[in-house]
């Protein structure tokens, strides 16, 4: 009923922008009212990558593209924080960091940095949650070196105890300064109660009580097992020739061998949904604000669905509806939005605001009351017009340097999407109705049942004292001071 | 959207960097008859284009009591016209006088000592702006400017102010140009105000996040306040609090009519274009603007220093220091020099403050410096987050001890190709994006009143001597040229804030 009562006020509002005149000494600049105007859809081809398996097991995308003399190399590995063991919390990302870090066999680290500036390259290791990634940008002069260069770093790393001591002391700092940051705090927290029992609940990087327990065996024994040509995606664009750049990558890789590679158990992830109010108290002037749950994987079958679902509800910015009552009708926050993670697990749902203290469970009311009305009321047409269309007029922007493209085709290559994933992506988006965007909103939103969490002072709070005194009080992790 | 850090990138077209001293960008520049500038820069690598209004304003124009009021207005722009954002602007305009009326008074109150403050009329007046405010929603079709150019595929689409520049963007699939020109020439020729005391409300939160609540916002913020003590360069590009309280509608709309007029505007438009094509449309749009007239020069030049000021900050948060040196501005022949150190100094794991301080001396975890040429005089600036365990002391003089190396000793052949090698090929590496170059432009444009001025700057950089680094470090790093800025946790606990 609402619905159409919706839908009749903006044909009558489009009638009534007909005929309004506006005062006569401000007559628009335009013919076409800028609502009415209508283009084509621009037509673009997406490049295709070359895709080739070599000897040792490496997946590679090729990309060639003349515009700029400059190559760009990009590795993702299987592998990452959830594989850690829970006493060395922290190992991929001490074992990635270091192998660039630490320097390799033949060269050190001092040697490598120096190298890699005079050549105003850069390479980069780094791990995430279910992830491994390496990477190289050099000009297309320095191929030959650069290539040789991140071949060591990714099969010699030397993992010196001196470096392995000074990751660790920055790695102490920075948790130590964990707590400066209020968006720290409140995504620290709200990953342990989301996750109670799974390295998703945890940083990818290691804790204080992990940090003692790594050792330079560890780091070779993980770097042993997981650097592996057969558990890597390589993907390379630029200025290059293809039959000579496959040449100079056996070359400069001769050597890496395939080799089984272990993954260890992950806990299983427990699918539970329980409404909880948590606050952790800090002198703030603002609380930063998450509500969520449990979401879903990356290979879910309504990804389409919920990512339009979440467009309209807060992950379009200014045209969202959280947007629209937090920000602009209520003026209580500069930053609010909402979004899923799509993981090879489930992710988490979260919607995220800051605003001051005093008005922290105003804010906290609307979110809910938005995540429930677009599980009872279709989305309108308009709404849903406009977000399909935003995201398909937008598409091509995902396509416009080389190294962005190879990273789409590398991404499908790794998440197990179907090969027609980029090209199909459009129709996709532009065959969901109404009652699709209901279902999901019904199936993936569970607003009784929202992990509630404020970072703020809780002395200014604006709940109402009955429901304060219930709520679950964290505590602020401890920091050592020396 | 506060103070916006503008990247220095540099352009570079020729494919061999290494041969080519001389690029140049091809951009086309035009007069409308209005006096806005346009550049058009034609790049055909997909169907897309980057396309900026900058506006030659921002906190450097404030006066003091009406900081922020740039910022402000920035986020005011994009609340429509007469004919975008509304069913109905007759039917708007007598509400949204109840409610502008309301507020003076409620601001006239709100300006008194709390003692003789009228509160219960404070109340009244509230409540009925906000009854007001939602008979007005029925009007309102919300953020339709933004859902016009999201719906488009609109994509980087935002704006942002600076000290000397108020700068709004968006990528655009390159068919729709019109758009662009169509809203853009709409809301100079007559922006609508609307909602502004909740954005009023929305900008007290984004200082909240950006300042009050972020320890190396705050430092800065009084860091800068203490170096600059004359020059508009002191404001904080979002204003201070009590500011922020009690801007006006009244001012904004003087402001505006001051600082938004075509001939203080350069158009920019990267990308998949015709540059002839676009001029017509261009024309037919932006030529209906009204020239407006000559804005005010900003005379105010900052007195040298002479003597060293320090600050110190109590908040419970770990150390961070912040080191400021008086350096001139980007058309200024030493201001390549100083950028040039920047580099030496910061950029790269070999880079020497980052070998010595981070790696070899372990301390502090990062350590940065920022060296942009700007319009008028700025800073050179230094910052480091301490190791828990060395004293904000110890940092500093081992920042130091690298500053006096650079007057002692000249800088070796190697370490200068060095950065030279990091110019070129960053120049390179930037031409990549059409919104590479069109920032690129943007800067120029708007620090140095001149496009142009990228080819002459790059030159400078390269020609950069050892001697001139010993020249230009003992001229401008002196202890009576300095401010120090330390943010340390109280002694005694954290220490209770003030209330906003």
């Amino acid at each position: 009923m609402k619905s159409i009562c919706l839908f009749l006020t903006i044909f009558v509002a489009l009638l009534l922008c007909a005929c309004i005149s506006a005062p006569r000494e401000q007559a628009p600049a335009f013919k076409t009212q800028p609502r009415d105007m209508r283009f084509s859809e621009v037509s673009f081809s997406i490049p295709e990558p070359a895709r080739l398996v070599l000897k040792n097991g490496a997946t590679v995308f090729l990309l060639e593209d003349s515009r700029l003399p400059a190559l760009n190399v990009s590795i993702r590995f299987k592998g990452g924080s959830i594989y850690d063991p829970p006493d060395k919390r922290g190992l991929a990302e001490m074992c990635a960091s270091l192998m660039k870090m630490g320097g390799t066999t033949t060269i050190t680290a001092e040697q490598l940095d120096e190298r890699m500036d005079f050549l105003s390259a850069s390479i980069r290791v780094s791990a995430d949650y279910e992830s491994l990634s390496a990477s190289l940008s050099v000009l297309s002069k320095d191929t030959d070196e650069g290539l040789k260069l991140l071949a060591d770093v990714l099969l010699n790393p030397a993992f010196p105890e001196e470096k392995i001591a000074l990751k660790k002391e920055w790695l102490a700092e920075s948790l130590r300064r964990e707590n400066d940051s209020p968006n720290t705090i409140a995504y620290r927290e709200f990953r342990k109660l989301i996750y109670p029992s799974h390295p998703y609940g945890e940083r990818v990087g290691a804790n204080l009580d992990s940090l003692a327990n790594i050792a330079r065996e560890d780091l070779l024994a993980f770097h042993r097992n997981y650097f592996r040509p057969n558990n890597a995606i390589i993907g390379i664009s630029g200025k290059f020739m293809k039959n000579e750049l496959i040449a100079k990558l056996n070359s400069a890789f001769n050597g890496w061998n395939r080799n089984e590679v272990f993954f260890p158990q992950v806990p299983e992830l427990q699918m539970q949904y329980q409404h909880s109010l948590n606050i952790v108290h800090r002198n703030l002037q603002q609380s930063t604000i998450l509500v969520g749950h449990l979401g879903v994987e990356r290979l879910n079958k309504d990804y389409f669905a919920i990512n339009v679902l979440n467009n309209i509800l807060g992950g379009g910015s200014f045209t969202s509806r959280l947007t629209s009552r937090v920000r602009s009708d209520e003026g209580l926050a500069y930053s609010v939005s909402s979004g899923f993670t799509f993981m090879r697990n489930p992710g988490f749902f979260r919607v995220y605001t800051q605003t001051k203290c005093e008005t922290s469970w105003k804010a906290i009311g609307i979110i809910l009351e938005e995540m429930e009305r677009i599980r009872t009321e279709p989305v309108t047409d308009a709404e849903l017009q406009d977000a399909k269309d935003a995201m398909i007029n937008s598409y091509v922007f995902q396509f416009q340097t080389p190294s962005q493209i190879i990273n789409q085709y590398m991404a499908v290559e790794f998440d197990g999407l179907p090969p027609d994933y980029l090209k199909t992506y459009t129709k996709n988006i532009a065959k969901l109705t109404q009652n699709d965007i209901l279902n999901a909103a019904n199936v993936y939103l569970k607003p009784d049942k929202c992990v509630i969490l404020i970072a703020g002072n809780e002395d200014k709070l604006d709940i109402p004292t009955e429901i304060l005194a219930k709520a679950n009080k964290i505590q602020l992790e401890e920091r050592d001071d020396k | 959207m506060g103070k916006i850090i503008v990247a220095v990138f540099f352009l570079f077209l020729a494919p061999y960097y290494a041969a080519a001293q001389d690029f140049t960008l091809d951009v086309k520049e035009y007069r409308l008859s209005n006096g806005m500038k346009v550049l058009v820069c034609e790049k055909h690598d997909s169907p897309t284009m980057t396309l900026f209004m900058s506006f030659h304003v921002g906190s450097v124009n404030e006066t003091d009591g009406n900081t922020g009021l740039s910022h402000f207005l920035e986020h005011m722009m994009f609340k429509g016209t007469p004919f975008v954002g509304t069913k109905d602007y007759e039917a708007e305009i007598p509400l949204m006088k109840q409610i502008d009326s309301a507020y003076v008074k409620i601001d006239a109150e709100l300006a008194k000592p709390e003692n003789i403050r009228d509160k219960p009329l404070v109340t009244d007046l509230e409540k009925s702006a906000t009854d007001v405010e939602k008979q007005l929603k029925q009007f309102l079709v919300k953020d339709e400017l933004w859902s016009l150019y999201l719906k488009n595929g609109g994509t980087g689409l935002n704006a942002s102010t600076g000290q000397d520049s108020t700068q709004y963007y968006v990528s655009l699939p390159s068919n729709r140009l019109e758009l662009w020109l169509a809203l853009e020439t709409d809301r100079i020729m007559h922006p609508v105000f609307r909602e502004f005391y909740s954005e009023r409300n929305v900008i007290q939160e984004e200082r909240r996040m950006r300042v009050e609540d972020n320890p190396a916002g705050l430092l800065y913020e009084r860091f800068n306040a203490t170096a600059m003590t004359l020059h508009p360069y002191r404001h904080p590009v979002i204003g201070w609090m009590a500011d922020i309280r009690q801007l006006s509608k009244k001012a904004m709309e003087d402001y505006f009519k001051i600082y938004y007029a075509p001939n203080n505007c350069t158009a920019i438009i990267v990308g998949d274009v015709d540059a002839n094509e676009t001029m017509k449309l261009v024309k037919q749009y932006f030529e209906k603007i009204p020239k407006g007239p000559e804005t005010p020069p900003i005379k105010v030049i900052e007195p040298p220093q002479k003597g060293e000021r320090r600050i110190q900050l109590l908040y419970d948060a770990n150390t961070q220091i912040v080191i400021g040196y008086h350096t001139p501005e980007l058309k200024h022949p030493d201001q390549p020099v100083l950028e040039i150190i920047s580099m030496l100094l910061t950029d790269g794991a070999s880079s020497r403050m980052h070998k010595k301080l981070v790696i070899d001396n372990k301390l502090c975890t990062s350590i940065n410096t920022d060296e942009s040429g700007r319009q008028f005089p700025n800073l050179f600036e230094i910052s480091a987050s301490p190791l828990a365990r060395h004293t904000p002391e110890e940092v500093e003089a081992a920042i130091y001890e690298e500053l006096e190396l650079l007057k002692t000793s000249p800088v070796g052949d190697y370490e200068l190709e060095k950065v030279r090698n990091k110019i070129r090929a960053g120049q390179i590496r930037s031409m990549e994006t059409n919104g590479g170059i069109a920032w690129q432009i943007h800067y120029y444009e708007t620090q140095a009143s001149n496009w142009q001025f990228m080819h002459d700057h790059y030159q400078r950089k390269l020609a950069v001597t050892a001697a001139d680094i010993q020249r230009v470090a003992k001229k401008y790093f002196t202890d009576g040229n300095k401010t120090v800025g330390i943010l340390q946790k109280p002694e005694n606990g954290p220490e209770p804030k003030e209330n906003h």
